[in-house]
């Protein structure tokens, strides 16, 4: 078996690289016991605060290391571009595949791997969408490997959930850490929500000036309820369930205490099959029957698009390299992990018999659930895996092992140690340009040795600082130098008013005497 | 009521209602700083102590904390306002409710484990023990004259922290994060995002000023200290349209503004000079306050 040594984020031969040598003196000033009362902080200010996610039915806060990571500047420009490129022509890809249709004619993707996705929406095909854009907001998780280069390791395009703890992150680590920021200039994160509400509102149709957005939510039940409800509270548009509206002559209304209002942008956060019982599963009580039809006649716009899941499925993952190639004539900015096609015969002969030295996922997965990891995998598992590739080839796709690169982090006993970690950055696309958040969701393996980092896997989170550039310094505060003349540190200080001295000294000291004097003279 | 009752009832009111805008502009202020980038986190506390009407010049946001968190003897601080409501609290502590009274003495006894390493926590546990202390006024005193010198002073310290905070212009130095931190500041981001305006420093700015829904706005505490006055006037049987004079004149002005960012802002600026002339007015008629007796021979 082949054993790879994983690239650590933040020090080399023990020594801590110089992007962090000032956190990593920081963190080493702080001791264990300390490290325990932090963590203990932390968990109560998440609980108070309600920063929870809900696995197997219990909300728990997610567990967020107190130790951030940190991204320079240099590495976050490729990452930025990287993100906008991949976006782009996955954009152009889903516009192509839901239209003309010409990627087929032209051979860059077989029509059959498409065709045989269970995201693949017939009854998405010809809704055009307000702004022309389907992929409003995404998540494309990002490692880096042994090498130290950062690859994609997966897109996620329908509801990509762990923006709200990004926010969150920043505001609790400030909160229990906040010395470990003295020594970095870091960009904030706080526009999200309103980026996200522009994108919203730019898709809307017609071109509404004020249209009605909506956040739809499964209910307090689903896992990421607590993000549903942070992204309403934190665009101030209304969290609606699918029993909150309903559709009438191919429009969305909202039942409210005065009458009906329509809907012009649907942000829903729950999945395609439920979201339309008279297209898809005709048992759904999550969503609400005719909003196909609503979004078809353009009088409404379900973001992120309906069958955006072609574009994400893992079979075609190996093939965006090309598709990037196919739409935007450039070479993909940030590599793919090399993955088989298991529809390919050579590679699938491949695959099989090197099983016990890869990864290998099911297609249609999600949050980690089924994946095989090879060299961790019992003889039985590996055959059973075996079976159920060769009974279909379609839904699953073999990779290397990545080593992920790890990151010190804070354990139970308040010691510092190495943990895998991915990260994955949000974009939103308002139709004009595509905004990359400057941060992100770092995940954190939490289970030493563990290389599945998702949260419903027991993963945690880490804060992930940007840092600032000198340039966007100056970009974002050009108002600085002209102040000069009228600076506001000039003005005089003005003390608050304060009322009389309740108590003063003489007074107090009479009082004193007095009680004392009335005390001798009654003994 | 006694007009020395009266006084106590008043600078509680203000005091209690300081620590808790204290205690909120630290907890955002605080957050703002430490994720500046150094190259502003200086002149940003420096701006910040001035706004608040503190004299220091802290270098950074634990400074900043230190300073503003100030000392039992200052009234301007956040520990002296704490201070200063207990022993306001101390003097009338027998008309005012006993659980009241302890809430207060549980709020003076937590400043002792005030951490200045993680201000936030310790902050937080002040503004809780304030809600506990005002929900237990709102519950369960008399609705008597004590309590409308109460709400009147609480009302008024709301205006002048609301205009020191608008002074601040946040937005100034924080282009990107100033409008939402000055709302989180003092608790009405999600009241305004709610209103569906665009979160621009001006509009910001018209919302804390004008707003009808959000009960901190300029024009809100106005009209509640307006009418606690005329509730006073009523029971007093004395006349206050003097003293209430520019309040009342603010509060119109307030209702008929026009769309010109100037009219707000001159408005922000007589906020101060109105409250100021209210506490004189109110001091001057209920107070009565007897000059110091000087001997002579």
């Amino acid at each position: 078996m082949v054993q790879f040594q994983a690239l650590d984020e933040f020090l080399v031969n023990g020594e801590p690289r110089d992007l962090v040598s000032e956190l990593w003196r920081e963190l080493c000033k702080i001791t264990p016991p300390e490290w325990i009362t932090k963590a203990k902080q932390r968990d109560l200010y998440l609980a108070m605060q309600g920063i929870t996610f809900t696995l197997s039915g219990v909300e728990r806060p997610l567990p967020v290391d107190l130790v951030p990571r940190i991204i320079d500047v240099a590495e976050w420009k490729v990452l930025e571009a990287g993100i906008k490129q991949r976006i782009k022509a996955l954009e152009l890809f889903l516009d192509d595949v839901y239209d003309k249709q010409q990627l087929f004619a032209d051979r860059v993707v077989p029509k059959s791997l498409i065709v045989t996705s269970e995201h693949f929406h017939r009854s998405a095909y010809g809704i055009k969408p307000a702004n022309g854009v389907r992929i409003h907001v995404s998540g494309i998780d990002i490692v880096r490997d042994q090498a130290g280069t950062l690859r994609v390791l997966e897109d996620n395009l329908r509801s990509p959930s762990g923006v709200s703890y990004v926010l969150e992150n920043r505001r609790t680590m400030a909160h229990v850490v906040p010395e470990l920021f003295s020594d970095y200039s870091i960009r904030s994160v706080d526009e999200y929500p309103e980026r996200l509400l522009a994108a919203l509102v730019a898709a809307a149709p017609d071109k509404k000036a004020h249209p009605n957005v909506v956040v739809l939510t499964p209910g307090v039940h689903n896992s990421a309820h607590f993000e549903h409800a942070f992204l309403a509270r934190r665009m101030g548009v209304e969290l609606v369930e699918g029993r909150d509206l309903y559709c009438k002559n191919n429009l969305v209304f909202m039942r409210t205490t005065k009458g009906s209002e329509q809907v012009d942008v649907i942000y829903r956060r729950i999945d395609d099959d439920f979201l339309d019982p008279i297209h898809f599963k005709p048992d759904s009580v999550l969503g609400i029957p005719g909003v196909i039809n609503a979004a078809r006649s353009n009088n409404v716009t379900i973001a992120n698009g309906v069958g955006n899941g072609v574009a994400d499925d893992k079979a075609l993952y190996p093939y965006v390299p090309k598709l990037i190639e196919y739409y935007l004539n450039e070479k993909p900015i940030i590599p793919n992990v090399d993955t088989y096609d298991l529809q390919n015969p050579s590679d699938l002969d491949f695959v099989m018999s090197n099983l016990e030295e890869l990864v290998v996922k099911p297609v249609a997965g999600s949050g980690g659930y089924g994946i095989t990891i090879g060299p961790r995998a019992s003889a039985d598992e590996l055959k059973l895996v075996a079976a159920e590739i060769m009974h279909n080839p379609r839904n699953w796709i073999a990779q290397p092992l990545i080593a992920l690169s790890t990151c010190p982090t804070i354990i139970d006993d308040g010691t510092i140690a190495s943990r895998h970690i991915d990260f994955r950055p949000f974009a939103v696309n308002d139709g004009k340009d595509i905004w990359v958040l400057p941060g992100g969701l770092t995940r954190v393996a939490l289970v030493e040795g563990n290389v599945v980092v998702n949260s419903s896997q027991g993963g945690g989170s880490k804060d992930t600082w940007v840092l600032t550039s000198n340039e966007s310094e100056t970009q974002s505060h050009p108002e600085i130098a002209d102040m000069a003349d009228t600076d506001p540190l000039n003005n005089e200080v003005i003390p608050p008013t304060v009322g009389p001295d309740v108590l003063p000294i003489t007074r107090m000291q009479q009082q004193e005497e007095q009680q004392q004097q009335s005390g001798v003279s009654h003994a | 009521m006694l007009s020395r009752l009266a006084e106590s009832s008043f600078w509680l009111g203000r005091y209690l209602e300081r620590a808790e805008g204290m205690s909120r502009l630290l907890v955002e202020f605080h957050q703002l700083l430490v994720q500046d980038n150094r190259t502003h986190v200086k002149r940003g506390c420096t701006l910040i102590s001035h706004g608040l009407g503190l004299e220091g010049a802290p270098k950074t946001a634990r400074e900043l904390v230190e300073l503003a968190y100030g000392e039992p003897l200052n009234p301007g601080t956040l520990l002296g306002s704490i201070h200063s409501a207990r022993s306001n609290a101390r003097l009338i502590r027998d008309i005012l409710p006993s659980d009241f009274y302890q809430s207060v003495n549980h709020l003076n006894a937590i400043t002792e484990e005030f951490s200045f390493g993680a201000p936030g926590r310790s902050l937080q546990t002040i503004l809780d023990r304030l809600a506990v202390t005002n929900g237990i006024f709102e519950w369960l005193a008399p609705e008597d004259e004590s309590a409308r010198f109460f709400t009147l002073g609480r009302s008024l310290e709301r205006m002048d922290l609301m205009s020191r905070l608008l002074d601040l212009k946040l937005e100034n130095e924080w282009r990107d994060q100033g409008p939402a931190t000055t709302l989180r500041s003092v608790g009405a981001l999600t009241t305004y995002l709610r209103e569906r305006t665009p979160l621009t420093a001006e509009s910001v700015r018209r919302f804390l000023v004008q707003s009808e829904t959000f009960p901190r706005s300029i024009v809100e505490c106005a009209k509640r200290a307006r009418i606690e006055m005329d509730e006073i006037a009523n029971m007093t049987q004395l006349r206050v349209d003097d003293i209430m004079r520019p309040i009342g004149m603010l509060e119109s002005q307030i209702k008929y503004l026009n769309d010109d960012p100037s009219e707000i802002e001159r408005v922000i600026a007589q906020v101060t000079g109105a409250v100021a002339h209210a506490t004189d007015g109110v001091g001057l008629r209920f107070f009565r306050p007897v000059g110091s007796i000087v001997w002579s021979n």
